[in-house]
């Protein structure tokens, strides 16, 4: 029952890898402010992430494996999201925390948090795509570290990555979820923080 | 004629031989190389450390995910000795008398408040990112993918942090081999996979958090003094 479906989804794997190493293979673009002093920010905090497409609650999910992959680095102290979530309620008020923040809002967060820098990020693509019989994650994010002081870009990168196999005709470390995928473009994401 | 006969078995034990290889390494390049859980540790925890299991935030569409996933979390953990895991009805009384909706995102005079009622040193918090299943192939494919931390409710210092995401195919390879049908089952392999994450627990002399340096006394040894 299972073989001729099984031949068929090699076929097709083979040629999907084909057509989607480029995708798969992409490095992240990202930018660090010629200015920037890495070492400063020795305590941050990460407004979850906006997202802007059919999963309204991608950001959330997001943020929560970006917040791991943040203290894994150990680039910087990472204020616990409770702690930070409630200074955020308290300089905002009632307006939704992942609305963008002005300068001054920022400032009075960093104050009102105890933190140097702030992380923000926009989730554009979160879901899974299907690709003839077959679906896969698909997921376009950007993030950036913002100097609380004064609302500058100290380091922005943004990353689109789609999920299957990494290596071509083999099934070898093939992405299936789309928290697999986050984490790994986190990842990949913040090595460029590391490096910059 | 002895002498062609051992080379010609001599040509099929290495052919064998080399087929082996070849199986071998197609396995593990095929299906030994399931996601790991993603974890951050910021020491190794003080033995006989108290901790309560919080339900999860709850971020796919599927309502009973927490409700599935606690019960296995507890389970695990309890399995793991130097760590005392409270009840889940003293936790279930306390939260009943200090309702709040969003618990991967708790203020912190709230967790130093659940702290004190349920005497625990830390809360283990976190979310369900994915509970379901996928298509593929015309067929469902289950998958998982949660995100914890354990935060110490003096302080709110995150004492660890993890992410694991799982699906019934990462470890097929030939011929739906090593496949899981079963998203019970695949929950219960991505929860004992993330337990195995958790922090190592200390004997007492070596018990100490080194954030700041400083030793933080338990909970317990606090109210005794």
């Amino acid at each position: 029952m299972r073989s001729p479906s099984n031949i068929e989804r090699c076929a097709k794997r083979a040629v999907l890898a084909v057509l989607g190493f480029g995708l798969g293979c992409a490095a992240p673009a990202q930018f660090v402010h010629p200015d920037a002093d890495l070492p400063f920010y020795e305590t941050v905090g990460i407004v979850p992430f906006e997202s802007v497409n059919a999963d309204r609650l991608a950001g959330v999910k997001v943020s929560n494996v970006f917040f791991t992959e943040l203290l894994r680095t150990r680039f910087a102290e990472v204020k616990e999201p409770g702690q930070f979530q409630a200074a955020m309620s308290r300089v905002r008020g009632g307006t939704p925390t992942n609305k963008p923040w002005s300068s001054t809002d920022l400032a009075k967060l960093g104050e009102e948090a105890g933190v140097q820098g702030i992380f923000t990020g926009i989730v554009r693509d979160y879901e899974m795509v299907r690709v003839g019989r077959e679906s896969f994650p698909l997921v376009s994010l950007e993030v950036r570290l913002l100097d609380a002081a004064t609302g500058r870009v100290v380091w922005s990168a943004s990353h689109t990555r789609r999920g299957g196999p990494t290596m071509p005709f083999t099934g070898w470390r093939e992405i299936h979820t789309l928290g697999e995928l986050t984490t790994q473009m986190c990842r990949q994401l913040l090595d460029s923080l590391a490096q910059g | 004629m002895c002498a062609c006969r051992t080379g010609d078995t001599s040509r099929r034990n290495l052919a064998a031989a080399v087929l082996l290889c070849a199986g071998v390494l197609s396995g593990y390049a095929l299906g030994g190389c399931a996601p790991s859980p993603r974890a951050y540790e910021a020491s190794p925890l003080p033995h006989g450390m108290r901790i309560a299991i919080l339900p999860l935030a709850n971020y796919t569409a599927n309502r009973e995910a927490p409700d599935k996933i606690a019960p296995m979390l507890l389970s695990e953990l309890a399995q793991r000795g130097g760590l005392h895991i409270v009840d889940p009805g003293a936790v279930e009384a306390v939260l009943a008398r200090e309702p709040w909706l969003l618990y991967d995102r708790i203020p912190p005079d709230l967790v130093e408040r659940f702290g004190a009622e349920l005497g625990v040193d830390a809360l283990l918090v976190g979310s369900v990112l994915g509970f379901g299943f996928r298509q593929s192939e015309g067929e469902r494919i289950p998958h998982v993918s949660i995100a914890l931390r354990l935060v110490r409710t003096a302080d709110g210092t995150v004492l660890w942090s993890a992410a694991h995401s799982r699906d019934g195919a990462d470890r097929e390879w030939l011929f739906g081999l090593g496949r899981v049908e079963s998203l019970e089952q695949l929950l219960a392999r991505s929860i004992a996979e993330i337990a195995l994450a958790f922090p190592a627990t200390t004997t007492d002399a070596e018990s100490q958090v080194p954030d700041d340096g400083k030793r933080q006394p338990l909970r317990a040894e606090r109210g005794a003094r």
